[in-house]
């Protein structure tokens, strides 16, 4: 414990900086992470745009979400994880030693596969991140602009104080990215956030990313593929760990130029 | 100094930590001890107090934080000055002039502030080397989290270790094969342990098809609904039962109304596998339940019946939790005192047991006994050696159980 | 050779008889509990809740006893929550997973410990350690008690409280470490008000232990059947419902066995209450996530 927070803090004031391109608001640089001895990612090189929406597709355990989560360093939590690599945000590696993965998760922001609000009530969820990070903002506002954001508002404004278990799956989603919104990431990563929901409520959280990215960058996981064609400007397809092929979302649908990538998306491969 | 370099910054914190464990290791120690004061202690606790706050201060001065730094010497300085007030007290401070019977003695106050102090400045110690961000409140946190694992670790192993101390030297082959010698001053607890041996042999005999086939009722054939709930509730309660409460039944349903006034093993084992029956039948009950459905389902499909299938299937994979609980049960019984108390033990005079009918003697109430003989024989290392030999059976008989259920969750 | 469908009938049977026979020993404890305690209730009333103990005087007021069940065993929890539940979060949130591997499972094991032992080393070390340190009237004394079975009742509520904070499922915390919370925040503002009412569910096992512990409180606080004077001063020895009737018991008969078993059956009461509070908390820990989809 003490020996990590000190090599945490001995880069303290030699941080690596370095210029991003413009428009770029993530850059993952020779990524690589294993679990114990199996790889899971294998040298990923990635830009996220900003103000656009990145879909990750790829067949079931390829490591989607194990990238989204290299994203915000929540692979921390997973003892058996190890990763070498740069990820950029803000010019800055999060992998750097000196990197506060706390501030990091604060700025990068992550809805979950499966709905997961806490068990207090709506208000005090999507208050939480301000509270934590002892954000100095008005409640009520941050709540009501959050809400209104995650397109939940008129559901809920009468009943901000209910249990937040006690709304459907779909509002539960919606309020978790809600309470994602509300410490204003410059970054959303969703892990399939509609995998879990019946297609009207699917169909809501797709109008939402599509309202969301003119104020934040969204990197979404998807295994659905109509779904990524719908909502996303940037395709990355993956395979075994390895970044295939990524670019304009219509390009990878229509113009695939990678033969794995061509054989997904028509659906000639298991 | 460089206060940039990560290394001092280490140093100086793990410094002031460990000055305030000792401060507060050493204010434990002298409750313990009863710790008589000099005025070289005095001077010497003075300076352990102070000198942690003393180099918080400086600490938050170089890193330019300069309201903390003041608050910390301005903390030590109070605290500092309150290791004095003993000096200016009475001896002891006698609370019996309000009516409470007790004298509080001055180094009571002394060690309870030094504990305080080591506390306090350990909490704070790590403060200015995280930078004073959540993460520093976190480390803090920790600190006391351990503290507390730390106390109850320290509270049930010392038990242990005392008893282990005390008792190991009474253990000999004589006091295991020995009869009891004048009120258990000499010879040694051969026929407690027989009578133990016995309590928990025909507990079991009447616990186990009781208990287990109960719970294969309840689960396998009875169908969910009020009645069971409530009888689900009864076991529950029976549980929760205080023990003294079930020697109360033995004692007038089995002793006095079916023996006939007669303590004998047979009325100890009944009540205790009264005691027992709830633990049996929840926690076979609870392993019964954990085989899936589908194995019930594979067995009757291959045309068992019912009885083959509970029989082939469900209570063999079920058995390592049918056995943890039983065994836990039989470990809870072989410590209890107050219900074999009335029912099975006599206070003197019983040999090794001859007869279901016949009263024993049991290590538990051994015990009892030889305490009550402090102070009139010498019978002091002779109770220690019982103690250290229930503890090792009881838990022993835990300790098997425990394994047990480990290899098995493991297998899982 | 009995056909294998009349086994299968037999075996249905058996288990019915045998699951009769134990239901209704259970059921019989209870009846027969209230049957015997009836006479001294009926005939004594309201003095028995009265603080005035003579049996030679034909005086029954539990009062006292009742008093010292409630004092220490509030006093217990005084000693072991504070400890118990910074080692429950220590043991699920922080330990190593070596570490809780064996932790666990040893106080798990020392919740074995019998209480005669307990009782034994409190008497003999405790309560002599406390009267020297605070000259006290005799080593008898609750504050002996309070520490010894605040003890007894650390390894349930450990066990208990570490269960209740491993129930809140892992992508709740999750979250909160997503949304920049540290492990300690998350602790604080998610896994424990989440785990709160599993948590109290261990805090009322451990007293229902406290209040119905015999031995070592027998041998501990002494057997006065007295309120002490002022009523909070610990210091002082006095009784509790079950070391009453573990003294009394031996040369008890008519009115005075009555009495006793009207002391069982409040003790029996009281843990009955806590055991039905602490199971429907118990379950509304995992009930609480269950509402999700
Ligand atoms: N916590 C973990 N521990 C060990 N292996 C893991 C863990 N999480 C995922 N994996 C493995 O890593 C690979 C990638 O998983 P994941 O990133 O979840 O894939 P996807 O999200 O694309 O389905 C899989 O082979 C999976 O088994
Ligand atoms: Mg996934």
């Amino acid at each position: 414990m003490l020996s990590k927070v000190i090599s945490k803090l001995k880069e303290n004031k030699s941080c690596e900086t370095k210029k991003m391109p413009d428009n770029v608001r993530m850059q993952i640089e020779n990524l690589n992470m294993w679990y114990g001895n199996e790889q899971a990612l294998k040298t990923i090189d990635l830009n996220i745009e900003e103000n656009k929406v990145t879909a990750i597709i790829g067949p079931s355990g390829c490591g989607k979400s194990s990238l989204l989560r290299c994203l915000n360093r929540m692979n921390d939590t997973i003892k058996s994880a190890r990763i070498e690599g740069k990820v950029w945000l803000d010019g800055k590696n999060i992998y750097d030693g000196a990197a506060n993965c706390v501030d990091i998760r604060r700025k990068v922001g992550m809805v979950f596969q499966e709905p997961n609000p806490f068990p207090f009530s709506i208000e005090d969820n999507v208050f939480y991140g301000c509270d934590i990070n002892g954000m100095d903002v008005d409640k009520d506002a941050t709540v009501e602009r959050c809400l209104k954001d995650a397109a939940l508002w008129d559901e809920v404004k009468d009943r901000l104080d209910d249990n937040a278990v006690s709304l459907s799956g779909g509002q539960q989603q919606r309020l978790c990215i809600a309470r994602a919104l509300a410490t204003k990431p410059e970054v959303l990563l969703m892990d399939e956030p509609a995998s879990a929901l019946d297609p009207i409520a699917t169909a809501k959280i797709e109008d939402l990313i599509d309202e969301l990215k003119k104020d934040y960058t969204v990197v979404i996981v998807t295994h659905n593929m109509q779904q990524a064609a719908r909502i996303s400007d940037y395709t990355a397809y993956m395979y075994l760990g390895k970044l295939i092929e990524f670019g304009e979302t219509e390009q990878i649908f229509e113009r695939p130029e990678k033969e794995l990538t061509e054989k997904y998306i028509t659906g000639r491969m298991g | 100094m460089n206060l940039k370099n990560i290394e001092t910054r280490k140093i100086i914190s793990s410094c002031i930590f460990l000055l305030s464990a000792a401060v507060g290791i050493f204010g434990f120690w002298s409750i313990a001890t009863r710790f008589e004061m000099q005025s070289w202690s005095f001077i010497a606790s003075l300076l352990l107090v102070a000198i942690p706050y003393l180099f918080l201060g400086i600490y938050h001065q170089l890193e330019s934080e300069t309201k903390r730094a003041f608050l910390a010497v301005l903390f030590g300085a109070v605290l500092s000055s309150m290791i004095v007030l003993p000096i200016y007290m009475p001896e002891v401070v006698d609370l019996r002039q309000w009516d409470i019977s007790a004298t509080i003695p001055n180094y009571f106050f002394y060690s309870l502030v030094l504990v305080i102090s080591g506390v306090i400045s350990g909490y704070l110690s790590f403060r200015p080397f995280y930078d004073y961000t959540k993460e520093g409140i976190q480390v803090g946190a920790y600190y006391i989290l351990h503290v507390t694992m730390l106390l109850t670790v320290l509270a049930l192993f010392l038990i242990v270790i005392t008893i282990s101390l005390r008792g190991a030297s009474g253990i000999s082959w004589e006091f295991l094969t020995r009869d009891i010698v004048s009120m258990g001053e000499e010879g040694g607890v051969y026929p407690a342990i027989l009578g133990t041996l016995a309590l928990i042999g025909l507990t079991a005999i009447i616990v186990l098809p009781l208990g287990v086939g109960t719970a294969v009722y309840l689960v396998e054939y009875a169908t969910e609904g009020p009645l069971l709930r409530v009888v689900r509730t009864a076991i529950n309660i029976l549980q929760g039962t205080p023990s003294i409460v079930h020697g109360l039944f033995g004692y007038t349903f089995f002793v006095i109304i079916l023996f006939d006034g007669q303590k004998s093993v047979l009325a100890g084992a009944l009540t205790l596998a009264v005691l027992t029956l709830p633990i049996v039948t929840r926690s076979t009950e609870e392993s019964l339940k954990s085989v899936p459905d589908e194995m019930r389902n594979a067995s009757l499909a291959l045309g068992a019946t019912k009885w083959e299938t509970i029989k082939e299937i469900v209570i063999p994979s079920s058995l390592p939790g049918i056995l943890t609980g039983t065994v836990l049960g039989l470990g809870r019984a072989a410590g209890e005192t107050a219900p074999i108390m009335m029912t099975a033990v006599y206070f003197s005079g019983a040999g090794t047991p001859t007869g279901l009918l016949e009263p024993i003697q049991a290590l538990p109430y051994h015990l009892l006994t030889l305490y009550r003989f402090f102070g009139y024989r010498n019978v002091e290392s002779q109770a220690w050696a019982t103690a250290l030999l229930l503890l090792i059976i009881v838990l022993g008989i835990n300790l098997s159980a425990i394994i047990v259920r480990e290899k098995f969750r493991r297998r899982n | 050779m009995i056909s294998r469908d009349v086994k299968n009938q037999m075996a249905r049977y058996t288990f019915l008889g045998i699951a009769i026979f134990s239901i209704s020993i259970i059921f019989l404890i209870f009846i027969f509990l209230f049957n015997e305690a009836y006479p001294a209730i009926e005939s004594l009333g309201t003095d028995l809740l009265s603080s005035d103990w003579g049996t030679r005087r034909g005086q029954y007021g539990l009062l006292a006893a009742i008093y010292g069940s409630v004092l220490v065993a509030v006093g217990a929890l005084v000693v072991a929550v504070p400890l118990g539940l910074g080692a429950s979060i220590y043991l699920s949130e922080i330990a190593p997973d070596r570490l809780r591997a064996i932790l666990k499972p040893s106080i798990e094991l020392l919740a074995g410990i019998p209480s005669i032992v307990y009782g034994f080393v409190g008497a003999v070390l405790l309560g002599s350690f406390l009267y020297r340190t605070f000259g006290m009237k005799s080593p008898h004394s609750f504050l002996a008690a309070m520490i010894i079975l605040g003890i007894m009742a650390l390894p349930i509520i450990v066990s208990m409280s570490d269960d209740a904070l491993k129930a809140v499922p892992d992508d709740v915390k999750d979250a909160s470490l997503a949304l920049g919370a540290t492990k300690w925040q998350t602790i604080r503002k998610v896994t424990i008000p989440s785990a709160i009412s599993g948590i109290s569910s261990a805090v009322i096992m451990g007293m229902g232990r406290a209040i119905g512990e015999t031995m070592a409180v027998m041998l501990i606080v002494g057997s006065v059947m007295r309120i002490p004077i002022p009523f909070f001063d610990i210091f002082e020895g006095g009784n509790t419902l079950t070391a009453l009737i573990a003294v009394q018991i031996g040369e008890a008969h008519g009115l005075l066995m009555s009495v006793l078993f009207t002391a069982g059956v409040m003790l029996f009461t009281i843990v009955a209450i806590m055991s039905i509070v602490s199971d429907i908390l118990q379950k509304r820990t995992t009930e609480k996530f269950e509402g999700k989809i």
